[in-house]
């Protein structure tokens, strides 16, 4: 394949991707709405386009799928029959086949056989005009409607290649690729694979749908090197015949609203790689950035100072961009979701919509990439084990059609992802019993547990076999490795649950693993950088009333609420809590970690800087209370504190 | 290691902890820096010094020495902190000096004697080899740095005591 096809196949597998995604999203709207035409439209434009897209790559089984697929939707688009469960779970079946046949045909496989999908396809669409099912009076006159009305012409184009041309699949190709994106492709002679595998004497033809002129199609087919001659003729589309699979095909090629067309994509497509390579050299700005600025004061060079005022509006500038460039809507993998869900419920005999929302809040790729599967894995705990059964449901009052919520929303550096259902609920005091059962909690300590924290313990590993016994279902399975990839990615996971009512569980993320706002803080001559999302207040000692509460250091603030006075040391790490009194001229920090906000003492306070975060090594992983290291300006290495396991020293 | 049965000589960086004299291979060497001192990391494993800027990089500063000889280093202008690539990523090695690269003869490579060697540090020893009218102890990195005291200093999930 010459470069300019793989990267034409590149481009075609994320539209492809994007059109079945849209053709699903379509199916989904359509079950539950069956008699909105919108959806129906959205799923045969994209069969359509899909075809055209296919049929230009040369791919012909996808292009003899996806046009068995867009003779089905016809006839429901027809009101010939109607869109029913069956018909949906196939076309569903339908747009899987379609992406198993596109991975193998773009890798040059040979491998999948379309012909029990197509036959599938074919019986269905057939069933439907020998039994049709119920026409609705106006049906009639829907389908009489001459489609060339509003799509343009169809035009047959003979297009002869120069003698002299070597690589003539190549034009062919690429002629084929520029008449794309002025129309549809809906034929061509020979097929567009024997096309592409040069086999053709001097010309090929192709039958082409378009609005634009006749001399416009001529002269970008003329445009592409070596292409000696087009000759451009109009061809009368015959009144719609059913039985035709090329007339059926004539589609309303009105812009699609939910699916882009293939030259409206002002996107290119770029390896993590670079845009990892990238953050790490911006951060090295950021650092060289500081060092000067440090070098400028001590200077006071007046021009100096200048420039890197300008240096820091550029760098800063820069910085937002290349991050900007890594974040991704959580749509991209929430969408991909009420399909999952829908076929679990099914195959559960649980009938459950997924609503999903905050679809455009952003996360950094490297983040998104990573929360999928404790995602997916949340979603099957609430369809498999949180929704009842519709029986069940109706008997306590319940809706039989359960509810599951998925959520995003932005909350400072943060981003809060919610999975919300309306089923049974947990037991918290089964969970609490189990898990002192267990030995894994000390029945003393209950009035210390909050609710979150005895839920939580369905994510200790094998929990689970537990709750089997004590029926309150499997709701810990998986649910370890959920929490160990939430905490690996430096989030946190919190659980609110009503028996009979719901649960929740929420999944608090950083929008982004490698450049954050921070507090620096001196211990002594250690400097330590606490990222300023968990910081809620900085507080003089003279703005609160510092005092022992059973014998444990508290400070009193303002409005009367009461936190643990924390001490940290920067060789021995956190001192038990309340255990050190604030010295004088100390400040306290308010640090939110979870649910628990602590006044952490701050011997000294460097100020606020952005800090990019480097990793530690895998030799100082898992080390509670830090979140990786930084360099400051001097070259200095700061340590970051993670004010989501800094106060995790408790038993 | 599988190349060992290649009978070209291979190259290592000589350095000396104390009066003895070690030899890394070249090829796990990044660089080689000054010395600097290290930032303490709390709770970190016992043979982590702490962690040092590595032109932007974070990576663990290990004492060799008193890794390997329970001893530290004593920090002077010559002393050197040696990159390597392992298996656990890049560290930095606190040696006392580094002298030369030399290259050895796979062929003068003897088991090392191990009676002469501690039975904790042994395993981190590829053998000894002779090089002009001295004995070279040759390292194996990998093996140098998965002993005891790199591992985690407390298991996560089981720390206790500080509760009041």
């Amino acid at each position: 394949m010459s470069d300019d096809m793989t990267a034409y196949r590149d481009v075609f597998l994320s539209e492809s991707a994007e059109y079945l995604q849209a053709m699903t999203e379509g199916l989904l709207a359509l079950e539950a709405e069956p008699n909105d035409l919108e959806p129906v439209e959205t799923v045969f434009r994209g069969a359509h386009s899909l075809k055209g897209m296919a049929a230009a790559m040369g791919y012909t089984r996808t292009q003899e799928l996806t046009h068995k697929m867009e003779s089905l939707m016809d006839t429901v688009r027809k009101r010939v029959q109607v869109a029913d469960h069956g018909l949906i779970d196939l076309m569903l079946r339908a747009t899987d086949t379609v992406q198993t046949v596109i991975d193998d045909e773009s890798g040059g496989g040979d491998a999948v056989d379309i012909a029990p999908m197509v036959a599938e396809l074919v019986a269905r669409t057939a069933g439907a005009s020998s039994a049709p099912g119920p026409v609705t009076h106006h049906g009639a006159g829907e389908s009489a409607r001459h489609p060339s009305d509003e799509d343009g012409a169809r035009y047959r184009i003979r297009v002869s290649i120069e003698e002299s041309c070597v690589l003539k699949g190549v034009r062919a190709y690429m002629t084929l690729k520029r008449l794309s994106h002025m129309g549809t492709i809906i034929d061509t002679t020979p097929s567009a694979r024997e096309i592409e595998d040069e086999q053709f004497d001097r010309w090929f033809e192709v039958l082409f749908q378009t609005t634009s002129a006749p001399e416009a199609v001529r002269n970008a087919v003329l445009a592409v090197t070596e292409v000696e001659d087009a000759l451009v003729e109009r061809v009368e589309t015959a009144p719609t015949a059913p039985t035709v699979p090329a007339e059926t095909g004539a589609a309303p090629a009105s812009p699609a609203r939910s699916v882009p067309k293939l030259s409206d994509t002002q996107t290119v497509r770029i390896s993590i790689s670079h845009l990892d390579a990238m953050v790490n050299l911006v951060g090295e700005l950021v650092i060289i950035r500081s060092r000067l600025e440090r070098v400028a004061r001590q200077s006071g060079l007046p021009d100096m100072v200048d420039a890197l005022d300008a240096l820091q509006r550029v760098s800063a500038d820069l910085q937002q961009e290349v991050m900007q460039t890594r974040m991704v809507p959580v749509g991209n993998i929430f969408n991909r979701f009420p399909r999952m869900v829908r076929d679990l419920a099914r195959d559960l005999g649980k009938d459950v919509t997924l609503i999903t929302e905050g679809l455009d809040i952003e996360l950094d790729r490297t983040v998104l990439d990573e929360i999928g599967d404790p995602i997916v894995h949340l979603l099957r705990n609430c369809v498999d084990h949180g929704i009842e059964a519709p029986e069940e449901r109706q008997a306590v009052g319940k809706p039989t059609r359960g509810t599951v919520t998925l959520s995003a929303e932005r909350e400072r550096e943060q981003i809060r992802i919610t999975v919300t259902d309306d089923g049974r609920g947990m037991d918290v005091e089964r969970i609490w019993q189990a898990a002192v059962a267990r030995g894994l909690a000390d029945p003393a300590t209950r009035e210390s547990h909050s609710e979150s924290d005895i839920l939580l313990y369905v994510c200790m590993p094998g929990f689970s076999t537990v709750d089997k016994a004590t029926r309150v279902s499997g709701r810990g399975v998986g649910m370890d490795v959920v929490k160990g990839k939430i905490e690996y990615l430096g989030g946190s996971i919190s659980m609110r649950s009503k028996r009979g009512v719901g649960t929740t569980v929420s999944l608090v993320l950083p929008l982004t693993l490698a450049i954050i706002q921070a507090l620096l803080i001196a211990f002594g001559e250690r400097v330590y950088a606490l990222p300023l999302g968990a910081v809620d207040e900085v507080l003089g000692l003279e703005e609160v009333n510092v005092t022992t509460i059973d014998g444990r250091w508290v400070a009193e603030l303002r409005g009367g609420d009461v936190v643990t006075v924390q001490h940290f040391d920067p060789t021995e790490g956190l001192s038990a809590p309340g255990a050190v009194a604030p010295a004088a001229g100390d400040h306290l920090v308010l640090v939110r970690s979870g649910e628990e906000t602590r006044a952490l003492i701050a011997p000294s306070l460097i100020g606020r800087q952005e800090i990019v975060i480097k990793p530690l090594s895998r030799l100082l992983r898992g080390l509670h209370g830090l979140g990786g290291a930084t360099v400051l300006g001097d070259g200095q290495v700061a340590l970051i504190l993670d004010p989501r396991t800094l106060f995790r020293t408790e038993g | 290691m599988a190349e060992f049965v290649s009978q070209e000589a291979r190259q290592y960086v000589l350095l000396r902890l104390g009066a003895e004299e070690y030899g890394l291979p070249i090829k796990r060497v990044q660089s080689i820096i000054r010395y600097e001192e290290p930032t303490p990391v709390p709770r970190a494993p016992s043979g982590v010094e702490g962690v040092v800027n590595l032109r932007g990089q974070v990576i663990p500063l290990i004492d060799l020495r008193r890794l390997l000889l329970g001893r530290s280093i004593e920090v002077t202008p010559s002393s050197r902190i040696v990159v390597v690539d392992s298996q656990t990523g890049t560290v930095g090695l606190a040696v006392d000096t580094v002298h030369e690269v030399a290259s050895i003869d796979p062929a003068s490579v003897r088991p090392a004697p191990v009676a002469v060697l501690a039975a904790e540090t042994g395993e981190a020893f590829e053998g000894v080899a002779q090089y002009g009218d001295r004995l070279v102890i040759l390292l194996d990195p990998d093996k140098a740095l998965s002993g005891p005291a790199l591992g985690p200093s407390q298991s996560p999930g089981q720390e206790d005591g500080v509760d009041v």
